[in-house]
């Protein structure tokens, strides 16, 4: 059974440009978006049941190659990287577009695995808008995952509830984090992951018009990044700690909420 | 007349439970109401379900002017093919300009998806919406790290989805009209079915959505044990942050923020929290709020009543012993 | 030349960095508080693989890099100098069998040493024999099959943790031909565990005096030749003291991670102290020294992996590193203000640890000794200049 995982390249760590607001990824290690882990570890346990061979997609910037091959390590057999500039800025809608693209060009794919959001924007599109384009069932947010013949039966982790369900292949489905915890990779893994190929294709490669992926094939526009305005006149509390704290306790006492 | 002059109105996906409509989808009519007004066009509700008595009046009291019924038993419970299927008809028989969900799980399985179909924009996890009225444009207004962006969609419908608790349900008003209409479908059961349904047990006996008095934990704490004992002088239970959740220090139930709970105590009581937008959407419409933060550019004091300065395990204690004293 | 990572490289730093995220750097403060190292992080590493990759694949190792091994001592080091250490003592004797072990020694000793569960130690170091290493009074006689151990051991790192001790130790009368070294497993009669002693520095390492009267060990544990031991040690020396190196790079890296993060938190005069040129200065010449002193240790590993001579290039490395260490440290605690005086912050722990680098395994003063017998051409001056 093949089975393609999305996997997105996230900053290590969030860092914010205090002036402008936006995400500082320069000089930030690139990581497997955590809940993308939790895919490739789901795809590797299946495939070592009911064999198959698993195919990382990733759309992202050059580098992300290093990132493809941790997940290489972890047990996938093959890496395909959409890298192209006129593929910048893309909203979800036309990451998905360039992803399903891919898939559609890969051999008998019976399971999509994505995680359920990413820990840098984490819209939680990009899942469904995937299926919607291979024209699969999507299942989203799943806790536990069986193959049973030509089916999934998948658990998902809803508000109140756990909801299991079943759904013919091929379908995609979206992991969250408990579902699994990812292996790491051992140092023979690392290097025999490095034999292993990681396509790396354009745009062109794929067939892709300019205006179907990056900023032009996005609907959505970000107009203004701003400081959140202050929703409440908040009262500073100034002087030694102790007057702080008194003066604190006594007007949360006065309010009734002591 | 440009193809997007042909997209009037505004539609709002309501959910229901046990014959209620979930709060989220009340939130989501006063929005809607605000923006149709604005707009001067018809609110829309879409509900589908099976056996749904009287919701549909009651939407009609709480602002809707038509509220669209599909009814049938393949609809009682949600899966995604039927109502993607209706929902994609419906907005292309009837283009409105705006169609708003409930950040819920279902209603971020459901919009991506119909977004994708019509080809057209999705904002995730707004915390407000506002009206270009010349342009007839949504601005999207989401969290964008510590910082907020606005998001705008160049393509009819523009959608969105709305985090719960943003905004307070509209009043109801019973003596309200408007128009039910029932639409006929040839429903087929889709592709996926679900086999059971299991309550969560909740291995928290705590809720923390329930409880009057929240101490918060950020990053900027190092000793638990100092929440929680300000929290036990408080009668209050313990939130956190997510990075606070992720490092295993405090339970996943409880998160708060968007992509934990959303709370609104009396009291709530920030220890060490920066205030990414993240966690503000999920506890800025608490009663009063006191942030701790050695630094006052934090933006959890824009959300704050009282603001503190400083050290975080320096001034539980004194609050502590003040809070005894 | 070429001064980037392998592909491989940049995984195995991931993965690396992801095992200390979750073993070791949650623990560190806990190992220093509590003076107790946990050695199950080392079965852990070497379920990975991680433990000792250098070690060829015919002994159980990986075949792997020295820069490959470098990186990973560095990630551990980050996180804890202490974890670096004691880490290592678990393929370090392994490793010595290699390098200086008969064909008989490397059969008998390396996959029953280094099988990923068992420790190490070395014990070379006297009361009265430190830097004069070669003055140890410690003895070994042979009878029959059986040396015959008497003497006292100081200083010895993993006391009472190892499962066994490499022993520096005298074989004949003549101070540098006379020195050899000789296995002792835990347990064995005659050797026993005197005073221990409390460290400020990688306190999670146990260390004190290990006592022989009249111990007995087959003949089998000599280990590499006999009287050879003080050149055995020497060449052995070059590899091992770049390991330590690259440890004082790796907490001086953590000093520097942690300083970063402060001096953009922490606020005076209404701005983050980062903003401050002195505070920016400091964080400048730390990343700089920080940075040299990698490439020093990589050149010279470089080195050992071409199979040249580097005695040199490693006691400029090992020299070099450990004093950026303690300057790097030292400024990241007055970055920190007072909090860098607490032990809520971990700068203080890398500056205590880091002081260990250039004491242990030759001392400042001893590697410059070499670097300029090197430069001077002149012959067994460290030794000798010593003893005028
Ligand atoms: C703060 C912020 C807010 C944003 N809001 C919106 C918005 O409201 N609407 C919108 O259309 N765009 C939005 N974007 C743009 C959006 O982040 C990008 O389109 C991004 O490429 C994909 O979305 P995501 O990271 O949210 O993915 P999610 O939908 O959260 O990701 C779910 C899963 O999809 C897969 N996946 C996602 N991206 C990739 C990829 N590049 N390669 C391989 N697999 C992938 C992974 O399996 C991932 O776990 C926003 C960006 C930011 C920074
Ligand atoms: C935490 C810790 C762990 C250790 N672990 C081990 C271990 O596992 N096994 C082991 O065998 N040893 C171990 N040691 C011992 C360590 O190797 C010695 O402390 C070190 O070699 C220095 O010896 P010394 O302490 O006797 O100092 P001394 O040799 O007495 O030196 C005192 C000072 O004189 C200087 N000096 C000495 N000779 C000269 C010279 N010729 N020219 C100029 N200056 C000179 C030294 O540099 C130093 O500054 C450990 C030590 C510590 C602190």
């Amino acid at each position: 059974m093949n089975i393609v995982v999305c996997v997105k390249q996230v900053p290590q760590e969030i860092r914010i440009n205090k002036t402008k607001g936006t995400l500082i990824r320069d000089g930030i290690k690139g990581v497997i978006n955590p809940c993308d882990k939790n895919a490739i570890e789901l795809a590797v346990t299946l495939k070592e049941k009911h064999g198959g061979k698993i195919t990382l997609v990733s759309m992202g910037p050059k580098d992300v190659e290093n990132t493809l091959t941790h997940g290489l390590a972890m047990g996938a057999d093959q890496a395909v990287l959409i890298c192209d500039r006129v593929c910048a800025g893309a909203d979800t809608l036309a990451t998905a577009f360039a992803l399903a693209t891919v898939i559609k060009k890969l051999d008998d794919v019976q399971l999509v695995l994505c995680g359920k959001e990413t820990a840098d924007s984490g819209t939680q599109h990009v899942g469904p808008q995937v299926a919607h384009y291979l024209g699969i069932p999507q299942v989203t947010y799943v806790v536990n995952l069986l193959i049973e013949g030509s089916k999934i039966r998948a658990k998902r982790q809803l508000k109140d509830e756990y909801e299991t369900v079943e759904a013919g292949l091929p379908a995609l489905v979206t992991v969250v984090k408990g579902i699994n915890e990812p292996r790491m990779p051992t140092y023979l893994d690392i290097y025999e992951a490095s034999k292993k190929d990681t396509h790396k294709w354009c745009a062109e490669d794929l067939g892709l018009k300019e205006d179907e992926v990056g900023i032009q094939g996005s609907p959505t526009r970000i107009t203004k990044v701003f400081a959140p305005e202050a929703k409440r006149e908040c009262k500073m509390l100034r002087g030694s700690i102790e007057d702080i704290s008194s003066s604190l306790a006594n007007d949360l006492k006065s309010k009734g909420l002591v | 007349m440009k193809e997007m002059d042909r997209y009037r109105g505004v539609w709002v996906f309501a959910e229901w439970k046990d014959s209620q409509v979930i709060k989220g989808s009340l939130e989501l009519l006063s929005l809607g109401r605000g923006l149709a007004d604005e707009l001067q066009v018809e609110l829309s509700v879409l509900l589908m379900g099976d056996r749904l008595g009287g919701i549909p009046e009651e939407l009609i009291y709480y602002g809707a002017d038509v509220v669209y019924v599909i009814e049938n038993p393949i609809l009682e419970r949600y899966t995604t093919s039927p109502y993607h299927r209706i929902l994609c008809d419906l907005i292309r028989e009837n283009k409105p300009e705006i169609v708003l969900f409930s950040t819920t799980h279902l209603g971020m399985d459901l919009a991506p998806r119909v977004a994708c179909e019509l080809k057209t924009g999705l904002s995730a996890h707004c915390v407000d919406l506002k009206m270009d009225k010349e342009n007839r444009q949504l601005l999207q207004i989401c969290p964008y790290f510590d910082y907020m962006a606005t998001i705008v969609t160049d393509t009819r419908p523009q959608m969105a989805t709305v985090q719960p608790g943003i905004t307070s349900p509209p009043r109801r008003d019973d003596s309200r009209q408007g128009k039910t209409v029932r639409v006929e479908f040839k429903i087929e059961p889709g592709d996926i079915k679900i086999v059971e349904v299991e309550a969560k047990k909740e291995e928290d006996t705590e809720k923390i959505e329930e409880a009057d008095v929240i101490v918060a934990v950020g990053r900027g704490l190092k000793d638990m044990r100092l929440a929680e004992e300000l929290a036990s002088v408080l009668g209050g239970v313990l939130g956190a942050t997510q990075p606070i959740t992720e490092a295993g220090l405090l339970q996943e139930s409880r998160m708060i923020g968007q992509t934990g709970k959303i709370v609104q105590p009396k009291l709530y009581i920030a220890c060490g929290i920066s205030g990414a937008g993240q966690h503000i959407v999920g506890m800025q419409n608490s009663g009063t709020i006191v942030a701790i933060n050695t630094d006052e550019k934090a933006p959890i004091f824009k959300v704050a009543d009282y603001g503190i300065v400083g050290d975080v395990s320096k001034v539980i204690p004194a609050l502590i012993e003040s809070l005894k004293g | 030349m070429d001064f980037s990572y392998t592909k491989e490289q940049e995984v195995l730093k991931n993965v690396v960095r992801e095992f200390c995220d979750k073993e070791v750097a949650p623990r560190a403060a806990e190992f220093d508080r509590t003076a107790e190292f946990d050695y199950s992080i080392i079965e852990k590493l070497s379920k990975q693989g991680l433990l000792g990759v250098i070690m060829p694949k015919e002994y159980g190792g990986m075949g792997g890099s020295h820069v490959d091994q470098a990186i990973i001592c560095e990630e551990i080091g980050r996180d804890s100098l202490t974890a670096m250490v004691a880490t290592n003592m678990a393929w370090y004797m392994a490793y010595e069998c290699l390098v200086v072990g008969t064909e008989e020694n490397k059969k008998r000793w390396i996959r029953y040493l280094f099988d990923g569960k068992k420790m190490g130690a070395h014990a070379g170091t006297e009361a009265d024999a430190g830097t004069d290493a070669a003055s140890v009074r410690t003895w070994a006689k042979l009878e029959g099959d059986e040396w015959v151990i008497n003497g006292t051991k100081w200083f010895v790192s993993n006391l009472g943790k190892a499962d066994f001790y490499f022993i520096t130790l005298r074989t004949a009368d003549s101070r540098y031909g006379g020195i050899s070294t000789i296995l002792v497993e835990k347990d064995t009669p005659g050797m026993t565990i005197g005073r221990r002693v409390d460290l400020i520095s990688n306190r999670a390492i146990s260390n004190g005096e290990l006592i022989f009267e009249n111990c007995r060990v087959p003949r089998e544990n000599l280990i590499g030749r006999l009287n050879k031991g003080f050149l055995d040690m020497m060449v052995l020396y070059d590899v091992i003291r770049l390991y330590l190196a690259i440890g004082a790079v790796g907490i001086a890296r953590g000093a520097l991670e942690e300083s970063l993060k402060f001096a953009q938190e922490r606020r005076q005069f209404g701005k983050p102290v980062g903003e401050f040129q002195m505070i920016r200065a400091m964080l400048a010449d730390m990343a700089t020294e920080i940075d040299a002193a990698r490439l020093m240790t990589y050149r010279a590993l470089d080195m050992e992996e071409k199979g040249l001579r580097h005695t040199k290039e490693t006691s400029m490395a090992k020299l070099y590193a450990s004093e950026i260490a303690d300057r790097v440290t030292y400024k990241a605690v007055q970055i920190h203000g007072g909090y860098g005086l607490t032990m809520e912050f971990p700068v203080q722990r890398y500056w205590r640890d880091a002081r260990l680098c250039s004491i242990g395994e030759g001392t400042s003063e001893i590697q410059r000794l070499i670097i300029a017998a090197e430069l001077l051409k002149s012959q067994n001056i460290v030794l000798d200049s010593a003893l005028d």
